[in-house]
C-alpha cells in the first residue's frame, strides 16, 4: 500500500551536463530499508560500481530524508549525507542536524542525488522544483563559514545552506560538510567528496508540505509523545549542558582519554567541564523539528561555536594535553571553519604530538601546545608544510613514519573520544562500525559504564550487547532520530512509522530494516574487498595497560577482542572471516 | 481578552509550532502556509535573529477590510463569502502573519481560544494569556 | 560507618534537591544497600545510570569503607 510521509521524488542532478531531473522513490526498497541511512546505503550498493576512487567523478554524493523528516515527530529533522568514503574506501553514510533536511522536504524530495563534476567550481540552488547551477569562483578558497555567510546575504534566511570549507576543495580526506554554520556532517572524508565535485555549496528552500496519514490524530498523538516522553528529564540534560554532560560521567567512568589514549581519567577536568564553557552561552538554538535544543551558542573570548560537543572537548583538551576552554573552543571553531572533521583532524594532531614526544618523528608539536594545535588545522586544510603530511590521517602517516601501534583508527577512520579499555565492547563497535570507528553505530559505554551492574572488562556476552545497540541505532538512523532522544523506544519507533505512513509497522518489522541495514552496509564494505583483517583494535589497547582512573591496570587482550568479534560475526550469521554469506545477500 | 505571546530567548527555532499550525489547518506539514512563523537563524554566524511572525490580536486587519469581512471578538474570524482577496489587510499587518491564497485571506484565529501552536511549544516559548 | 552520597543531574530530586548527604551506614556495605538506606532502590528508577567510588565507577555490588564518597549518575545517552 502506498505509505504517506514520503515525497515519492528522487531527484537527480548530473552536474557534468548541468542537468536535473526527477523519478520516483524506490518504494520497494524504502518498504524494507524505510529512509534516511538504510535507504541511502542501498541506493548507492545498487548504482556505485565496486573499487571506484571515491574522488573520481563516479562517485555520488546522496542526501536523503526520510519519511519523518518534515513531519512534528520530535528531533526527527536531520539529514543522512552519504557517499563512498575517500579516508576508508567504505560506505560512508554520515548525519547532519539543521534545517536542510526538512527543506529538502518541503522543497518536494525525499532525496538528492549528485552525480558528475562540475567543470568549475560552482552551487547548486535549489527553490522547489528550480534547480540552477552558478558559479561559485568567489567563494572558492573561503571559510565555510563565510562562503555560508555570503551565500546567506544573498538568498536570505529562508534557505539552508550545505557547503564545505578550503579541506573539503582540497580533497582532505577528514573534511566535512558543515550547515547552518555550526552543524557538520563530519566523518569519512565526505566534504572531500562534495570538493572533489567542484560543488562548493548546496543552497535550498522549500514552500511545499508533506502529508501523513489522519493528519490531525496523528499530529495530536505526535505532541503528547512530545511532552510525555521527549521532555522529560532523561532527555532535557541535552538541552541544559550539551553533550558536555558526559564529561564527568566519562572521566569517573574510566573512558575519557588523555594523551593520545596512552591514558584515562584527568583531575583537571573541572577546568574544562560544561559549567565553565556555558558560562559563555550567548544563545540556544535547536534543530528543524526538534524541541530538546542541544545547541549551545558560545562566545567564549575570541572564539565562538555552538557546542562545543563532548568529542571536540576530549581531543582538543584532555587528550591533546591541553586544559584551556577558549583554545578548545576555538580549536573547534576553526576546524568547522576550514572543514575538517574535529575528531579525525585532532586525533591526527594528538598523535603527531606523540610521535615527537617519542623522538619516532619531529612534527614539531608536543602535547599542551596549543597556537600550534589550531595553527596546524589551517595547514592541514591547505596541505601546507607539515600539514600535507597530517592530511593524511593517522593510518596513512603512521604508515610513513611509524607509530602504527598508537596510530588510533579502524580501516583508516579515527577513534572517537570513548576509551575502550575502559569498555571492552566499545572496541568491537569501533571495529565493526561500517565506516570505521565510529561510535555512533553502537555506543557500548551506555551498558557497560553509564550502567549500574553491567561489568566493562570482559568479552562475555559483549556481541549481543554491541548488536543490541547497533539494531536501535539503525533504525533511529533510517528513521534519521537524533540520538538525543535518549529514551526513544522500538515501540515508540513502531508507532511514529505507523501514525505518519499509515501502514501499520511492528516492533519486529523495524528489527528486520535494521538487520537489512547493518547487512547490506557490510554487503557493500565486503565487495570493496574488506574482511575481518579489517576489523581491527590498536595495538595500543592490548600491549598497554592503563595507568589512572577506575579502569587502571586494563589492557584488551588480544584473544579477547577476536572472542567479541566471533560472538558478532555469529549474531549476525557471518563466516569466520566475517564475510556475509550469499543466502543473507540474496535477502537485501 | 488572551493573546499569544512569545518570549524569544526560550525560542529554539525548531519550528514545531508552524508544522504543528499547517496540520491543524491545511490538513498538511507545510510551515509556508502555517498561521504562525517563527525562525531563529545565525546572522553571518555571528548572532542569533529571531523571525516571529505570529497574531498579536492588534485588529488593523479589521479596521482596513474594506468589504468587513473580518471580525475581531475573542479571535479572528474572517467571513470567506465577503473576502475579496484584495490583500489589504496583509499589507498593514505588522507581524506579517496575514497570508492571501487563491483570493482569500488566510489569518490566525488562534484556534478559536486554544491554539495547537502553544500547547506544541517545547520550550514554553509560546503562550497564551 | 559515615560515608557521603552524592547525587548527579535528575537523580537530585531524590535529595530534594540538597547536593550531597553524610549518612550512617553499616560497615563494609555495598552501594546498593548504602543507597538504599536513604530510600533509593535503584532497580526502580528508569534513569538510573552508575554509581563511583571516590570519584572512580564501580559496579554496584562493590562494598564501601569509612568516608568514601559514593557518587550516583543518572542514565545519559547518545554520543
Amino acid at each position: 500500500m502506498t505509505m504517506l510521509g514520503y515525497q515519492n521524488k528522487f531527484l537527480r542532478i548530473d552536474l557534468t551536463k548541468k542537468g536535473a531531473k526527477t523519478e520516483p522513490l524506490r518504494m520497494d526498497w524504502a518498504e524494507k530499508y524505510i529512509g534516511s541511512k538504510g535507504l541511502a546505503i542501498k541506493y548507492l550498493y545498487e548504482e556505485l560500481k565496486p573499487g571506484i576512487d571515491p574522488l573520481s567523478s563516479e562517485n555520488k554524493l546522496l542526501l536523503m530524508t526520510g519519511p519523518l523528516t518534515g513531519t512534528p515527530v520530535p528531533c526527527s529533522g536531520k539529514l543522512s549525507i552519504s557517499a563512498k568514503s575517500p579516508a576508508t574506501g567504505t560506505i560512508n553514510d554520515c548525519s547532519i542536524g539543521g534545517h536542510v533536511g526538512i527543506k529538502i522536504k518541503f522543497a518536494g524530495y525525499d532525496a538528492i542525488m549528485f552525480e558528475g563534476v562540475l567543470k568549475e567550481p560552482g552551487y547548486v540552488l535549489i527553490e522547489d522544483s528550480k534547480i540552477s547551477f552558478k558559479d561559485a569562483k568567489d567563494l572558492w578558497g573561503r571559510g565555510s563559514h563565510e562562503a555560508e555567510a555570503i551565500l546567506a546575504e544573498k538568498y536570505g534566511h529562508e534557505y539552508s545552506i550545505l557547503s564545505i570549507g578550503p579541506a573539503g576543495e582540497n580533497l582532505v580526506t577528514m573534511s566535512c560538510i558543515n550547515s547552518d554554520y555550526y552543524r557538520q556532517a563530519g566523518r569519512g572524508g565526505i566534504g572531500a567528496v562534495m570538493g572533489s565535485k567542484n560543488l562548493k555549496a548546496i543552497v535550498i528552500k522549500g514552500t511545499g508540505g508533506v502529508k501523513a496519514a489522519n493528519i490531525v490524530e496523528t499530529t495530536k498523538r505526535i505532541v503528547e509523545i512530545l511532552h510525555e516522553d521527549v521532555l522529560q528529564e532523561d532527555n532535557t540534560f541535552i538541552f541544559d549542558c550539551g553533550t558536555t554532560a558526559f564529561l564527568e560521567a566519562c572521566n569517573d567512568g574510566g573512558i575519557l582519554p588523555v594523551n593520545n589514549f596512552s591514558d584515562t581519567t584527568d583531575e583537571r577536568w573541572t577546568e574544562y567541564n560544561g559549567d565553565v564553557l556555558l558560562e559563555k552561552r550567548a544563545g540556544k538554538r535547536g534543530c528543524g523539528s526538534c524541541g530538546l535544543g542541544c545547541g549551545n551558542f558560545l562566545k567564549y573570548g575570541n572564539a565562538i561555536c555552538e557546542g562545543p560537543e563532548y568529542e571536540s572537548i576530549a581531543v582538543a583538551g584532555p587528550n591533546a594535553g591541553i586544559r584551556d576552554p577558549e583554545a578548545i573552543v576555538k580549536f573547534n571553531q576553526v576546524a568547522d571553519d576550514v572543514g575538517l572533521d574535529t575528531i579525525s583532524a585532532g586525533d591526527t594532531i594528538i598523535w603527531a604530538m606523540e610521535m615527537t614526544e617519542k623522538g619516532i618523528h619531529d612534527f614539531g608539536i608536543k602535547f599542551g601546545d596549543k597556537e600550534k594545535m589550531i595553527e596546524y588545522l589551517y595547514l592541514m586544510a591547505k596541505r601546507e608544510g607539515v600539514g600535507a603530511d597530517l592530511a593524511l590521517g593517522v593510518k596513512l602517516a603512521s604508515e610513513k613514519y611509524g607509530g602504527t601501534d598508537f596510530a588510533m583508527h579502524v580501516k583508516g577512520l579515527e577513534y572517537p573520544q570513548y576509551e575502550p579499555r575502559g569498555s571492552w565492547g566499545m572496541s568491537l563497535a569501533y571495529a565493526v562500525s561500517d565506516r570505521g570507528a565510529c561510535h555512533m553505530r553502537a555506543y557500548a559505554p551506555n551498558e557497560e559504564v553509564f550502567a549500574a551492574s553491567i561489568p566493562p572488562y570482559t568479552p562475555e556476552d559483549k556481541g549481543q550487547m554491541v548488536y543490541n545497540l547497533a539494531e536501535h541505532n539503525a533504525v533511529k538512523f533510517c528513521l534519521c532520530i537524533c540520538d538525543f532522544w535518549g529514551t526513544i523506544t522500538m515501540e515508540i519507533m513502531a508507532e511514529m512509522m505507523t501514525i505518519v505512513t499509515g501502514k501499520e509497522w511492528s516492533v519486529q518489522e523495524m528489527k528486520d530494516v535494521a538487520w537489512r541495514t547493518i547487512q547490506i552496509a557490510r554487503a557493500f564494505n565486503q565487495r570493496e574487498g574488506f574482511n575481518r583483517k579489517d576489523d581491527t583494535m590498536p595495538k595500543r589497547l592490548a600491549k598497554e595497560a592503563l595507568k589512572n582512573g577506575p579502569a587502571a591496570g586494563q589492557a584488551i587482550p588480544q584473544e579477547a577482542f577476536e572472542d567479541m568479534l566471533n560472538q558478532y560475526y555469529n549474531v549476525l550469521g557471518w563466516d569466520e572471516n566475517g564475510m556475509v554469506p550469499e543466502s543473507i545477500i540474496c535477502q537485501l | 481578552m488572551k493573546r499569544l505571546k512569545f518570549s524569544k530567548e526560550k525560542c529554539i527555532g525548531c519550528q514545531l509550532c508552524s508544522q504543528v499550525c499547517s496540520a491543524m489547518k491545511e490538513g498538511e506539514y507545510i510551515p509556508s502556509k502555517a498561521r504562525i512563523g517563527i525562525e531563529t537563524y545565525y546572522d553571518k554566524g555571528k548572532e542569533i535573529k529571531y523571525h516571529d511572525s505570529y497574531c498579536i490580536l492588534c485588529g488593523i486587519c479589521k479596521k482596513k477590510c474594506p468589504v468587513d469581512a473580518i471580525t475581531l471578538g475573542e479571535y479572528i474570524q474572517v467571513d470567506m463569502d465577503k473576502c475579496i482577496g484584495c490583500g489589504v489587510c496583509a499589507e498593514v499587518c505588522p507581524k506579517h502573519v496575514v497570508k492571501i491564497r487563491d483570493e482569500k485571506a488566510y489569518i490566525c484565529d488562534t484556534c478559536k481560544g486554544d491554539p495547537a501552536c502553544v500547547k506544541t511549544c517545547p520550550q514554553n516559548a509560546l503562550t497564551f494569556e | 560507618m559515615k560515608i557521603t552520597i552524592t547525587l548527579r543531574g535528575s537523580l537530585l530530586k531524590y535529595f530534594n534537591g540538597d547536593k550531597e548527604r553524610v549518612v550512617e551506614v553499616p560497615d563494609s556495605c555495598t552501594c546498593e544497600e548504602a543507597l538504599a538506606t536513604v530510600g533509593i532502590n535503584w532497580r526502580e528508577i528508569k534513569s538510573f545510570g552508575f554509581v563511583a567510588i571516590n570519584g572512580k565507577r564501580v559496579m554496584i555490588f562493590d562494598q564501601l569503607k569509612e568516608g568514601d564518597e559514593l557518587k550516583a549518575y543518572p542514565r545519559i545517552s547518545g554520543g
